[in-house]
């Protein structure tokens, strides 16, 4: 579920902390820069883990800063390809289950993806697996998953072009674009940068009450 | 900003819990003396909390349990099966309770080990990982 990344950048101190220790100053400003955010095609970072290089302060002209070229590791939470999460249902719709772990929230299971014999229950809200009896999947069940698919999209401004941007999107392959259209259709992550598809189809999936 | 390795190393949930636990307590003794400005670090708090809500209940997280001995104890016992080490990771995360559960840890569970063998490693889950209690069915 999470991995430590290796990344090199170049901090600025400020020089109203420079009274602080150098690994301290740098561990703050890593932790401003990176936590809680995501990096394209690493994942969503948390926070600093170790610092492997500090290299020496230089100063610009014109700027009374220090900027020091430091190497370091950050904890990252990027579940792999076919691992088994839990998290909670946060809501579920006709095209499928959207799964909350609390510090990410962007995971969606496609109704492709769930049991054999689900059934959506629109006045409840709810997915069934009817087998011998019925089991719901109900919102704020504990429930285990595992991940298929990691999407990855770029945030930065586009350009003013559209007929470009077109283009190459077609040109991305239509499965992933698929997938994008299924997660604007099921609610407000349109734009999550980082988001994850999931499926519930295997013995010992769905709701952990079930199995264990 | 460079990333010069994307995945360096793989961290179990209970590293992940005692790093936030250590930075937690730092932030404690030095809360006084180094200035800090609430909003800048605003997503680092939002995260920290987050994760600590996750990692850290104890009625749902063996992660919440666990010492680095329980661990040690249980990489050394099951090292006699041929486990992946995503699989034994996993294994640890999450702590299975039920055979069902660990079918799905581990690939092809079938082909490469028996019922047994799988009880056998139930048995050393429970002993040394914590799973979470098996939660009470809730009646509908």
């Amino acid at each position: 579920m999470f991995i430590l990344s290796k990344f090199s950048d170049l901090i600025r101190i400020e020089p109203s902390k420079f009274s602080k220790k150098t690994e301290d100053a740098l561990e703050d400003e890593i932790n401003i820069k990176y936590a809680n955010k995501v990096v394209q095609d690493v994942g969503l970072c948390v926070c600093l883990y170790d610092i492997l290089e500090v290299g020496d302060g230089l100063i610009r002209h014109g700027d009374g800063s220090a900027y020091i070229k430091t190497v370091f590791r950050l904890v990252v939470f990027r579940p792999f390809v076919g691992e088994i999460l839990v998290g909670w249902i946060s809501s579920c719709s006709e095209d499928g289950i959207k799964v909350r772990m609390g510090f990410f929230d962007d995971i969606f299971i496609p109704k492709e993806y769930l049991f054999e014999g689900c059934i959506f229950i629109p006045p409840e809200q709810a997915w069934i697996w009817r087998t011998e009896h019925d089991l719901y999947i109900d919102t704020n069940e504990r429930i285990r998953f595992r991940i298929e698919q990691e999407i990855f999209t770029d945030q930065s401004p586009q350009g003013p072009n559209n007929t470009e941007s077109a283009d190459s999107v077609a040109q991305n392959g239509t499965d992933a674009v698929q997938q994008q259209q299924l997660l604007q259709n099921s609610g407000p992550s349109v734009s999550a940068p980082y988001s994850l598809i999931a499926s519930c189809q295997a013995p010992g999936m769905g709701l952990v009450t079930w199995w264990d | 900003m460079k990333a010069e390795v994307a995945r360096d190393k793989l961290l179990s949930n209970f590293e992940v819990l005692q790093h936030i636990n250590d930075i937690k307590r730092r932030q404690k003794q030095h809360s006084a003396s180094r200035y800090r400005s609430a909003l800048k670090t605003e997503n680092f708090e939002t995260i920290l909390l987050e994760l600590h809500t996750y990692l850290g209940d104890k009625s749902h997280s063996p992660a919440a349990k666990q010492s680095v001995n329980d661990i040690k104890s249980f990489m050394k016992e099951i090292s006699i099966y041929d486990l992946e080490k995503a699989e034994k990771l996993q294994i640890i995360n999450i702590a299975p309770t039920s055979l069902v559960t660990l079918y799905c840890l581990v690939e092809e569970y079938d082909q490469r080990f028996t019922e047994d063998e799988g009880n056998h490693m139930l048995q050393l889950v429970q002993t040394y990982l914590h799973p979470a209690p098996p939660p009470s069915q809730p009646e509908t």
